[in-house]
C-alpha cells in the first residue's frame, strides 16, 4: 500500500553510497501539499489495519509501531527531498523520463500486482516494458499478491505475453510477509539468447 | 476522495494509491538487497501514480 513517494529508502540508500532515483508523480508537489496528502492516507490506514485479517503482525508488532515506523520515514524522506530536489524525479508510470539502461536495478513496490483491480493488464504490460527499457541488468517487483492476499493472475499472464518474451520472470521467495502472502517479488532479467 | 474510504471487506480496501512512508530497513526486506553490494549501483525507485488511477477509474471497465 505504498510506492516510491514518502518512503525514506531513497534518502537512506544514497547515504550508504547507493545512487537511487526516486520516480513518483507527488514529485511535481511542494513539501507542504505531500505532507497535506501523506498525513490522512497513514491515518486512514493506521484505523483501518488492525481490523483486517490479511496481516501478519510479527515485524511491525502493532498498528502503532506500523505508524511510528511510517512517520519516521516520512520525515526522513521530507528532509531529504528539500535538500536533494535532484534524487525524486516526477513522472507517472508506463511512461519513464529516463535514458535507455540507465539504471543497474529498479525496484516496484507495492503498485504493479498490488492495485490490479485498479489498473488493467495493458497497464501492467507497458509498465514492465519501460521498466526493462530503462534496466540494464534486473528489475524486481513486489509483491507478487493483491491487497486480498491473492496471487496476481497478471503474472502468469505476462510470463506467457508475446510482447514479453525477450525478458526472464523468476518469483524469488523471501522470508518476510506483512500482508498475507507477499513473501516473494518477481525478478525481471533481459533473456539468455541461445545462438 | 477522502482516507474515510478506505473500508475493510477480504483486505484492505483502498480505492486509490495511498502514500504510506517506508524505510529502507523494509525494502531490503521485501527485495533481499544486500547494501554492500548495491554501493555505486545506480538504482531506481519506481511508483505509477495517484493521478493516473483518478482518471483511469473514471474511464469505463472492459
Amino acid at each position: 500500500m505504498s510506492r516510491a513517494g514518502v518512503s525514506s529508502f531513497c534518502a537512506e540508500a544514497n547515504n550508504l553510497g547507493i545512487n537511487v532515483t526516486s520516480f513518483d508523480p507527488i514529485y511535481s508537489l511542494s513539501p507542504e501539499k505531500i505532507t497535506e496528502r501523506s498525513e490522512p492516507d497513514l491515518e486512514a490506514v493506521y484505523r483501518a489495519i488492525g481490523s483486517v485479517p490479511t496481516y501478519r503482525w510479527g515485524y511491525y508488532k502493532n498498528p502503532d509501531y506500523m505508524r511510528k515506523l511510517r512517520k519516521r520515514a516520512s520525515a526522513i524522506f521530507l528532509s531529504d527531498y528539500e535538500t536533494h530536489p535532484e534524487r525524486y524525479v516526477a513522472g507517472e508510470l508506463p511512461r519513464l523520463p529516463f535514458a535507455d539502461r540507465e539504471f543497474d536495478l529498479t525496484l516496484v513496490s507495492y503498485f504493479l500486482f498490488a492495485y490490479q483491480d485498479r489498473l488493467d493488464y495493458e497497464f501492467h504490460r507497458e509498465s514492465i516494458l519501460q521498466i526493462m527499457r530503462v534496466t540494464c541488468d534486473e528489475a524486481r517487483i513486489y509483491p507478487t499478491v493483491t491487497f486480498e492476499a491473492q496471487p496476481s493472475e497478471y503474472v502468469p499472464m505476462l510470463q506467457s505475453d508475446r510482447a514479453l518474451n525477450g525478458f526472464q520472470f523468476t518469483e524469488i521467495k523471501t522470508d518476510f510477509e506483512f500482508l498475507v502472502n507477499s513473501n516473494s517479488y518477481l525478478r525481471l532479467t533481459r533473456a539468455q539468447l541461445v545462438l | 476522495m477522502s482516507g474515510d474510504s478506505i473500508q475493510t471487506k477480504r483486505g484492505l480496501q483502498l480505492d486509490r494509491v495511498v502514500l504510506l512512508g517506508r524505510t529502507f530497513e523494509e525494502y531490503r526486506r521485501y527485495f533481499l538487497l544486500e547494501p554492500d553490494d548495491l554501493i555505486g549501483k545506480r538504482v531506481l525507485d519506481v511508483a505509477g501514480g495517484r493521478q493516473f488511477l483518478l482518471c483511469r477509474s473514471q474511464q469505463p471497465r472492459h
